[in-house]
Formats: C-alpha cells, structure tokens, sequence
C-alpha cells in the first residue's frame, strides 16, 4: 500500500464513519453550487441572446410617399457616403408588400388590409467595425437627418439594453459567485473540523508515533476534495434535468459545453481542497496537542 | 558510545518547573527505570528523551533520525479502536515509512507470535483484554525495531500476571541492543528486574545507580553526562 493508497483508504474510512455529515455536506454543496451552475446558464443565455441581437445590425430606413427615382437615387448616394456605411440595398413599395405577404401568409388577412400601405425603404449594412450597438446608433442618427427620410429603424436600441442587462447580470455574478465561494468555502472548512474533532484521539495517537501530515492532514485535505468534486458532479446532474425539463417548454437555458462542466467540477474540487486547507491550517493548537 | 544524552536540561511549562538541571546518558542495551511521586518530572523526562519536546535551556543530543528509532508505550494502551490489531501495528511500519505489504508482514508477523497475539490479528481493540491491549501496543512500538523503547507506566492498567508479561516481553528487547526506559510508580519492578534506576522528586535527580545484581555500578546524580549511567 503506498502514501496514495493509505490517503484514499482513510479517507473511505472517514466518508463511511461520517456519513449523514457527509452526505449533509454534499446536498449543501450541491445546493449553493446548482445556484452558480443555474446563474452560468442564464448568463450564457443572455450573452447568446445579445449575440443574436447584435448580429441584426443592419437598419432600416423607410422613404417618403411618391418619391421619384432621381430622389431615390439621390439619397442612395448620400447613404454610400456615410461614415461607417458598408452596402445598401433598395427596397421597393412592392417588394415589401410581396415580403410582407410571404411573412403573413393569411390571404383573408392580407385582403383586409386592403392596398399596399408599405412604404419603400433602404436596408443599410454597416461596416464590421460599426457592427456595434453604437455604431449602428450613430449610423441611424446620420440617416435620421436625410431629406425624404419618413423613419429608421434598428435593433441598436435593443442591443445597447441587453448589453446593460448583460453587463448588470456579470457583477451580480461576480458578486454571486464570491459569496458562493465562501460559502463552499465554510460548509467544507466545518466538515473537515467536525471529522478531525471526532478522531482527535487517532490523531494524537498517529501524531505520538511520529506519522506527520501524510497521516494526519492528508486524508482530510483529500475530504474536502472529494466531497466539492462528488457535490460538483450531482450539481452537474440537476442542471442538466432542469435544462431538459426547460427545453420543452417556453424557457431555454443553454448547457455548457463539456469542456466548461470539467472545469467547473475541478475548479469546485480546488476549492473543496483550499476549504479543508484553510480548516486544517487554522485548527486550534490546543486540538493538536 | 551514549545513545541519547541530556546535557542540563531545564524544562518550564509555561512558568512551573518541570525539570531542573538534569543531565543524564542512556546507552544501548540499558534498562533504565524512571520513578519517583507524581509531579515528579517522569513523563516530562521521557517526552525529552523521545524528542517530542525541546528543553526549555540545555541540551538533548541524538543521533540524526533518531525520533523514528523511537518506540513509545503508554499506560493507556492508546491503540486506534478502528483498526484491528494488524492495522494498529502496520500503521507503526508505515509511519516509519515501510510500505510494502509484504514487509510489512514480514516484521508483524513474528511479532504478533512473540506477543502471543496469533489469531487475535483481526480482531479490534473493544474485543481485547487489557492484557492483550497492551501486548498490541508493545508489538507496535517494537515493530519499527527501536533503538530506544520508552514505556511510561506500561502496567499502570494490568493485572499482576499481564504485567509480568509485558515486563518480560520488554526484558527480550534488552538484549537485543535496544534502550528501554521504564518510568513506573511501583517500585517492586525494580527488585524483580534489575537495572538502573533513577529518582525523579520535584523535577531534580535525587538519585541514579544501578542494581548490583545486573553488575551495573552506581552513578551518583548530577555527574557529568557520559559518566552516567555506563552500560548495564
């Protein structure tokens, strides 16, 4: 049996004396860290969404009535000239309409409405570097200011509010994630001095016979280890029952990939290992002598 | 060549005096009891010379590596009670840093059979004797083959016969180079299985001579270390 083999066997033993503390420990792990897990989801969710929305960056810029060709033409060209403008596309009364009835589908609907209320409109595509909810904003500000202009539209406003909510929801987590850091923290830190309390006496014994900290730390540094990874590994299992149990429905919480579930469970496991670290180290020295 | 030498050794705990001016020299071989009242300074000796301690002024002098060459046996059998006997005794050989299973068999074995322990080797310390306990604990203090066995009231806990056991058992370890120091309340030992002794009273060595029938001459306490004590 080598130092490996002795660590995992006392620690077997540990976890089997000490099983409703342990298993206490681990649903209370699980519990704070399914709230991390959950949040990530969210995040990733909010971040996709953004992503979605910034990808619509182009606008759209709805003419006047009766507006003749050399006009339309007119304003093409001051459109191209437009700091931060890539390409534009005219769009006509008709091909709007025939848009709009493919989009709807519903004749009835399409008959109530009667003639074509659509006005003729140009789709302007900004350059890469202007494919940013400000960019996309001042482009709409400089179009705004065009003769024959009836109105612009573009998904910037949206963009620049899912930006703030995106950004909003990172502190939180940041903040969130600290406290549940700390938390992890103090549930595997009291674990780890509630076992070492109830074999005290095996460790003044171990400790008497010389055995150093192979003996009589390293079984309860690979405790809190085991217990995060374990607590980390049921967290992974209900996140991804909530997100199946999701994807039927109107809600849709994205499942991290597999690369970033490993690391949350050897990230979690790292900080069972500093939690019963931190115990070990700042036991009372009258525990140990 | 002394195994082990206190050279005016001063020990305070916090401010009461524990042990004052003690010098001393223990050989190979020697069987050396320690006695006097309680408070006497007895335990305190014993954890100087097992290295566990440092004096508080003078100084122990001790081979490198020493403290694994320690062997330790309490009153209180101080056995781990959720391991049985072999466990309780391997642990001693992996402490000392022996790892492989079959060495490990290979120096509990024999012992498990000196210490009349045979077939008791999976049992755990609730389904033993006091004597047997004890017997345990002896096994695992010897395994690790000490230079020095340090027994503090080994019989404290025994009934006549199983101390006759143990004493006879440590006696066997004598002759084979190890030091054994004895610290024990009930001087009758003494006479029953001669050797030197020394007398603790309030932290001072009042005396220290050996039994003549061991052919051991008598040191007078306070002499300077290595004169002490010479080979018993």
């Amino acid at each position: 049996m080598g130092p490996i083999r002795y660590i995992f066997t006392e620690l077997w033993r540990t976890l089997s004396r000490h099983r409703t503390l342990c298993l206490a420990s681990v649903l209370s792990m699980s519990s704070i860290l399914l709230i991390l897990l959950l949040f990530m989801m969210v995040l990733t969710g909010v971040d996709n969404y953004t992503e979605q929305l910034e990808s619509r960056e182009e606008i759209s810029i709805f003419l006047n009535e009766g507006l003749s060709r050399p006009d339309v033409d007119v304003l093409a060209g001051r459109l191209r000239l437009m700091a931060g403008v890539d390409s534009i596309r005219y769009v006509s009364k008709d091909e709007a309409w025939e848009q709009f009835r493919a989009d709807v589908g519903d004749e009835a609907l399409l008959q109530a409405v009667g003639g074509n209320p659509l006005p003729a409109s140009f789709v302007v595509r900004p350059k890469p570097e202007y494919r940013t909810a400000e960019g996309v904003r001042s482009i709409a500000r400089q179009a705004e200011t065009l003769p024959h202009v009836e109105d612009v539209r573009y998904a910037g406003e949206w963009v620049l509010r899912a930006e703030q909510v995106t950004r909003t929801l990172h502190q939180i987590g940041a903040v969130l994630g600290l406290i549940i850091l700390i938390a992890v923290l103090f549930v595997v830190g009291a674990t780890t001095r509630l076992a070492i309390q109830a074999r005290l006496e095996s460790l003044h014994v171990i400790r008497t016979l010389g055995g150093g900290c192979l003996f009589t730390e390293a079984p309860h540094l690979a405790e809190g280890f085991v217990l995060a990874t374990i607590s980390s590994g049921i967290t992974i299992l209900l996140a991804r029952a909530i997100h199946d149990s999701l994807a039927v429905g109107l809600f849709h919480l994205p499942m991290p990939t597999t690369d970033v579930l490993l690391g949350f469970a050897a990230a979690s496991g790292l900080l069972g290992l500093l939690g019963s670290w931190i115990a070990v180290a700042t036991l009372p020295r009258k525990w140990l002598l | 060549m002394a195994l082990i030498r206190l050279d005016h050794v001063t020990k305070y705990y916090k401010d009461r005096l524990a042990l004052s001016d003690v010098s001393l020299s223990f050989d190979p071989s020697e069987w050396v009891y320690i006695t006097g009242p309680s408070g006497a300074g007895k335990s305190t000796l014993l954890r100087l010379v097992s290295l566990a301690e440092r004096p508080s002024r003078g100084r122990v002098e001790a081979e490198p590596g020493m403290r694994r060459a320690i062997g330790m046996l309490a009153q209180e059998f101080r056995l781990l009670n959720d391991r049985n006997v072999y466990e309780n005794i391997a642990l001693a050989c992996r402490i000392s840093g022996v790892w492989e299973r079959e060495e490990i068999r290979q120096r509990v074995a024999p012992l498990l059979e000196e210490m009349g322990l045979h077939g008791l080797e999976s049992l755990y310390p609730g389904q033993l004797s006091s004597g047997e306990k004890q017997r345990v604990a002896l096994a695992r203090a010897l395994v690790r083959h000490p230079r020095i066995l340090i027994a503090d009231e080994p019989t404290g806990n025994l009934d006549p016969p199983a101390a006759a056991q143990i004493f006879s058992l440590m006696r066997q370890y004598r002759d084979r180079e190890t030091l054994v120091l004895v610290a024990t309340h009930a001087e009758d030992w003494t006479q029953r299985h001669p050797g030197r002794v020394i007398r603790l009273e309030q932290g001072v060595v009042r005396s220290d001579q050996a039994r003549p029938d061991s052919g051991e001459g008598a040191s007078p306490a306070g002499t300077a270390p290595g004169t002490m004590g010479g080979g018993i």
